[in-house]
């Protein structure tokens, strides 16, 4: 497998990896949130 | 366990452990063996990265936790993603930039030989002793609650580890890792629809919800600025940002397992896999411990979980004693059943002091008999939230499934110890042997590298064996880990951030921050100071990171 193969970097559906470290954070946050009210509703 | 759960056992395991054989038959490369000829695709590098972080103990004590102290402990993974990130963006693109087999060749080209052979050392020391307590902390309980004996359990969890891992390096691991996650997965799911299944012969699974929410169960996020406590949002998001970094980044059992992917952005797929999936398979697994606690309160669990504990007793004056604990805890269960039953059908105010004060006072019969335990014998280990897990499993699930649920528990050791010694081996392959030994040759290289996952496999089964003897010996090995695994961070954030650093000041100090860490540690043992030991990782993390830009500014820079 050549170097440039192998260095190959454009993320699935998106255009950088950019957008995708955003979703995955933005994603943390949704899960705090979700778990915050999780936990609020049940106390 | 009768003969159809050992079927099921034996058969998941072995028909694991030769499909891992069958599929990496007839590797003839180096690169092969270390890295999988870079074949392997998101899914599989994500479920192997995942299948490396949870070990046996993720199945054993986690829903243990939840049992005990309730869903704080997933507030510990908040760090996870963000660090997860970091890995994806700043440290996959210079390892694939490079071409390195392992974490530490990239320090001798970003500063020198010598800081190289630390940074391998530092690992080879830390995961070589977590490699023999990752066998053998299943295998004290599996083996104390089956009845089986300990060495063998040991001997059947390292064998089976060695025989694919020798045989199919890294890509052996990675691909039974995808069949030892699909084991432990559905077998949890079908455990929990069980124990929800058993619960709703009482209660609905919403009151079962409400229910442990009142008992203090699922407090899950808590925004609470006090140090003191053990599980909150900042602690998770600070203190588990920087383990997982260190984790992640620089250690080279979970860096072997996304190098090994066919291109960096399968890799970086693979690792993002995780920050998404990390937090719900943890809250997952929590939650299915806090449910065994509301399934305890149908079914009658015994008062203390460790049953070898508990047999200490016999025939001593305290026997009697716990006799009579016993039949008050029994007594208790029932009345707390009553008050929880009415909490349900009436939840009003008063019905939930009751629950509360029943489950409050089977709670103190369980700490009396703890103290018993330790009246009995001062050295007793009383912590038994390990063992309800098993003792649930054991006692309520059908038999087969019993097979399927330990064949869980052992995929899961095996999981995590065969990326152990694969990078234990590379390692000392790479970095130590074909760096200044070999001359080069990729076949003959192969065979060293097989030959040293043999020994490193041989050195985890002694080490498990040996520590049979010594009741704290997993806490000793997580203060090893901590003493070293700051000083390696810090070394690679230097690496990738002050870029002015050379090699001398890095080294150097390195060195006085691990000497420093080391310090800390004999102080707090000798009680001059008290420091708990998860500092030591920040500490020798600042200390390399402060004292290189201060030595830096001191040495004369090189070319």
């Amino acid at each position: 497998m050549s170097k440039s193969e192998r260095e190959l970097d454009t993320p699935p559906y998106f255009s950088s990896w950019k957008t995708i470290y955003w979703l995955v954070t933005a994603f943390l946050v949704l899960v705090v949130v979700v778990l915050s009210i999780f936990s609020a509703v049940y106390q | 366990m009768n003969t159809l759960d050992l079927i099921v056992l034996f058969g998941t395991l072995l028909s694991i452990v030769a499909y891992g054989v069958y599929k990496t038959r007839g590797q003839n490369n180096i690169e092969g063996y270390l890295l999988g000829n870079n074949s392997l695709g998101w899914g599989t590098i994500g479920l192997s990265v995942m299948a490396t972080q949870a070990s046996a103990i993720t199945f054993i004590s986690t829903p243990g936790q939840g049992y005990e102290s309730g869903m704080g402990f997933v507030q510990n993974y908040f760090g996870l993603p963000i660090a997860l990130i970091i890995v994806s963006a700043v440290f996959i693109p210079i390892f694939y930039k490079l071409k390195v087999y392992t974490a530490y060749e990239f320090l001798e080209s970003r500063f020198d030989l010598k800081t190289r052979m630390l940074g391998a050392l530092l690992f080879l020391i830390q995961r070589g002793l977590a490699a023999g307590i990752t066998i053998y902390a299943p295998a004290i309980i599996l083996s104390s609650i089956l009845d089986w004996d300990l060495t063998m359990t040991i001997f059947i969890t390292g064998g089976l580890v060695i025989v694919y891992t020798v045989s199919g390096g890294t890509k052996a691991v990675s691909i039974t890792q995808k069949q030892q996650m699909a084991v432990i997965m559905a077998g949890m799911f079908i455990t929990f629809g069980v124990i929800v299944a058993y619960i709703t012969d009482y209660v609905s699974f919403s009151s079962a919800l409400d229910v442990a929410g009142k008992l203090d169960k699922l407090n899950t996020v808590d925004f609470d600025f006090n140090v003191e406590k053990r599980y909150t949002i900042w602690s998770g998001l600070t203190g588990g940002l920087f383990l997982a970094l260190s984790y992640f980044g620089t250690d080279q059992s979970q860096v072997q397992r996304y190098l090994g992917g066919k291109n960096i952005t399968e890799s970086r797929m693979g690792l993002m896999f995780n920050a998404i999936l990390k937090i719900p398979m943890q809250f997952f697994i929590l939650l299915t411990g806090v449910m065994v606690y509301v399934f305890f309160i149908f079914y009658t669990p015994p008062v203390h979980f460790k049953d070898v504990s508990v047999q200490k007793l016999n025939g001593t004056p305290y026997e009697q004693q716990y006799q009579e604990l016993s039949a008050k805890y029994e007594n208790q269960l029932s009345e707390r059943k009553n008050q929880v039953l009415q909490y349900v059908q009436e939840p009003n105010e008063l019905n939930e002091a009751k629950m509360l004060a029943a489950d409050e006072a089977s709670k103190t019969v369980r700490q009396e008999v703890k103290d018993l335990l330790v009246k009995a014998d001062p050295t007793i280990e009383t912590k038994d939230s390990d063992y309800v897990f098993l003792t649930f499993i054991l006692t309520y699930l059908p038999h087969g499934l019993i097979g399927l649920l330990i064949a869980v528990i052992f995929s899961a050791a095996m999981s995590s110890s065969s990326s152990e010694i694969n990078s234990l081996s590379s390692t000392t392959t790479v970095d130590i042997y074909r760096r200044l030994i070999s001359k080069g040759e990729s076949k003959h290289d192969m065979l060293i590298s097989k030959g040293l996952t043999l020994l490193w496999g041989i050195l985890a089964i002694s080490f498990a064996i040996l520590a049979k003897n010594s009741e704290n010996l997993i806490e000793a090995v997580n203060i090893v880990g901590s003493i070293f695994y700051g000083t390696i961070l810090g070394i690679f954030l230097v690496a990738f951030f002050l870029k002015k650093v050379q090699g001398n000041a890095i080294f150097w100090a390195a060195m006085i921050a691990q000497i420093t860490v080391i310090v800390f540690h004999f102080l707090t043992v000798y009680d001059v100071i008290t420091l708990g030991y998860l500092w030591y990782n920040a500490i020798g993390c600042l200390l390399t990171i402060l004292l290189s830009g201060l030595i830096q500014l001191v040495l004369p820079r090189k070319a």
